[in-house]
């Protein structure tokens, strides 16, 4: 489990990033991370992995605190940020450099997610466009086999095959004992593998809710002419018409349009009180 | 105890520095190895000798400022810092390929380039001619290389602190606090030269180098007299440069505990 209590974070003193900042998430689950640019999306990330340091509260990781960063607890997570360095060895270097450092490392789901991402193994990292070099490490990440696994943006730079690729594989590798996180603004490409979402905005969570308990509560719709029946929530005009949001009564389940849900917690404050009355109500009830 | 050290994950380390750096390493020969050519070409012996104190510093802090940089630099930092392993084994690691590794091999490169260099160019030079830079020793080979040792840690740690505690040019950060050690170690030295002779006096010389002082005096009609120290004040001088090499080794430690991206 990974606990966040009154975290406060900031770069410069003045701006706070998050401020008094509270969650809690559960295993066995794929989180989407969504927020605006600069919301504090890679940073929350950098903290969770011990990257950054909270300027107050308490972050946890099961027992690990990640700020100290103890081998064994490193041996447990994996980051991927969108930039980050590796030495320009060939993607099997990776797993003779990098695979003894994790132990749950498996060589076999290495080779054949690389085999679905169509990766050229003759070619070393640095010589690898940016597409195939993401989906070398994103390959390396999913085998490590690590009990925590944060992907900031992991289809940025994926063309549509490979992100339907990355989708089985991602799905494939999640276990009831494993915590994904995926942080990204492209939610359309990970909609069927989120279940639960978390949106940040202003210093905070603002929507922290797994997507049957959105559904249940909300109903998504589209249509191409203004919507104009009762009880709606929020309406957005796409350049593909409307997309609306209504309460849910009857409780069916239906599916949650991640991007009108995130843009609808942003612009409207009823919603969002709704949502995030529930979050408030749970952490109530736990302390 | 496994949390701070195990062999496993050093190893590890070890095999990752090497991996991918062969090529920047065999670039570095190449500039090395012209310079050996122009220095054999122009001074012959006595300029090869004379050039590896400044060659082994330069090279080794360029490297450590490598080294550590990337604890820094965000995309590097992110690699690093995740590694499986403890601060204690990187840090190992940067200290092992800056300091314990670098300093034999680049002494063994240098020279036994520099031999065929200059048996090349100035035949026939034989290897104990090259370490003593020729005819004209300036003193034992052996000091001048304890000597040079011991410049090269204390700038080497300066390089290494440096790396650790600046997210952005740190090379310069390093020239910057290089100058300001040494000019504020031969002004204490200068002063120190005013109060012991009570004369216009200039400084040129260094405790490190040699264990005497000389100054310019116009009483004595404008010669260099030579003070001779007595060893201990030779000792406590390379002591002090030994105990803040240390010091900058410990806080580059602490701070790489606490280094954030």
């Amino acid at each position: 489990m990974i606990t966040i209590r009154n975290l406060d974070f900031w770069y410069r003193r003045k701006e706070a990033l998050f401020r008094d900042l509270n969650l809690e998430l559960q295993q066995g689950h794929i989180y989407g991370l969504l927020g605006r640019n600069g919301a504090g999306k890679t940073t929350l990330l950098k903290i969770l992995s011990g990257l950054s340091f909270p300027k107050s509260g308490e972050v946890g990781l099961d027992h690990w605190v990640p700020s100290k960063r103890d081998p064994f607890f490193l041996q447990e997570i994996f980051f991927l940020p969108e930039e980050i360095w590796f030495p320009n060895v060939r993607p099997e270097g990776l797993v003779r450099i990098y695979g003894s450092f994790y132990p749950e490392f498996d060589n076999k789901q290495f080779e054949d997610s690389l085999e679905r991402f169509e990766v050229d193994r003759g070619i070393s990292l640095g010589r690898l466009s940016f597409g195939q070099r993401k989906k070398a490490l994103l390959a390396f990440a999913l085998a490590c086999n690590t009990r925590y696994l944060f992907l900031d943006e992991p289809t940025n730079g994926l063309d549509i095959p490979s992100k339907a690729a990355f989708r089985s594989l991602l799905a494939a590798a999640c276990s009831e004992s494993r915590i994904i996180i995926l942080s990204t603004h492209q939610v359309r490409d990970l909609q069927s593998l989120i279940d639960h979402v978390l949106i940040l905005s202003e210093h905070r969570i603002l929507v922290n809710e797994s997507l049957d308990m959105i559904a249940s509560r909300l109903s998504f719709h589209h249509s191409s002419l203004p919507p104009d029946q009762p009880g709606i929530l929020f309406t957005w005009k796409t350049e593909m018409g409307y997309s609306y949001i209504l309460t849910n009564p009857d409780c069916e389940l239906g599916t949650v349009d991640i991007e009108t849900l995130f843009t609808a917690s942003l612009q409207n404050q009823e919603l969002s009180a709704m949502l995030s009355k529930r979050v408030e109500q749970r952490q109530f009830q736990k302390h | 105890m496994t949390n701070q050290f195990q062999i496993h994950r050093f190893a590890g380390l070890i095999r990752l520095q090497f991996a991918g750096n062969s090529i920047p390493y065999l670039i570095s020969y190449g500039v090395l190895l012209i310079l050996i050519i122009y220095l054999s070409l122009v001074g012959g012996l006595q300029l090869v000798l004379g050039f590896f104190p400044f060659a082994l510093c330069a090279a080794g802090c360029l490297l450590t400022s490598d080294l550590f940089g990337k604890w820094s630099d965000t995309g590097h930092a992110a690699t690093v810092l995740m590694m499986p392993a403890s601060v204690t084994e990187k840090y190992l690691v940067g200290i092992i390929f800056g300091l314990f590794l670098f300093v034999p091999v680049f002494f063994a490169v240098y020279f036994l380039s520099a031999y065929v260099m200059l048996n090349i160019f100035h035949p026939p030079v034989s290897f104990a001619d090259v370490f003593q830079g020729g005819k004209h020793a300036p003193e034992d080979p052996a000091v001048y290389f304890l000597n040079t040792f011991l410049v090269y840690l204390l700038l080497q740690s300066l390089a290494l602190f440096t790396a650790v505690r600046f997210r952005k040019f740190q090379f310069l950060y390093l020239v910057l606090i290089i100058v300001t050690v040494f000019v504020a170690y031969f002004y204490t030295q200068y002063l120190m030269m005013m109060n012991m002779t009570h004369l216009l006096s200039f400084n040129y010389n260094y405790f490190v180098v040699e264990g005497k002082l000389s100054y310019f005096s116009l009483r004595h009609g404008g010669t260099y007299p030579e003070i001779i120290l007595k060893p201990w004040i030779s000792y406590l001088n390379k002591g002090m440069w030994l105990i803040f090499a240390a010091g900058m080794y410990v806080a580059a430690y602490l701070r790489l505990k606490e280094r954030e991206i």
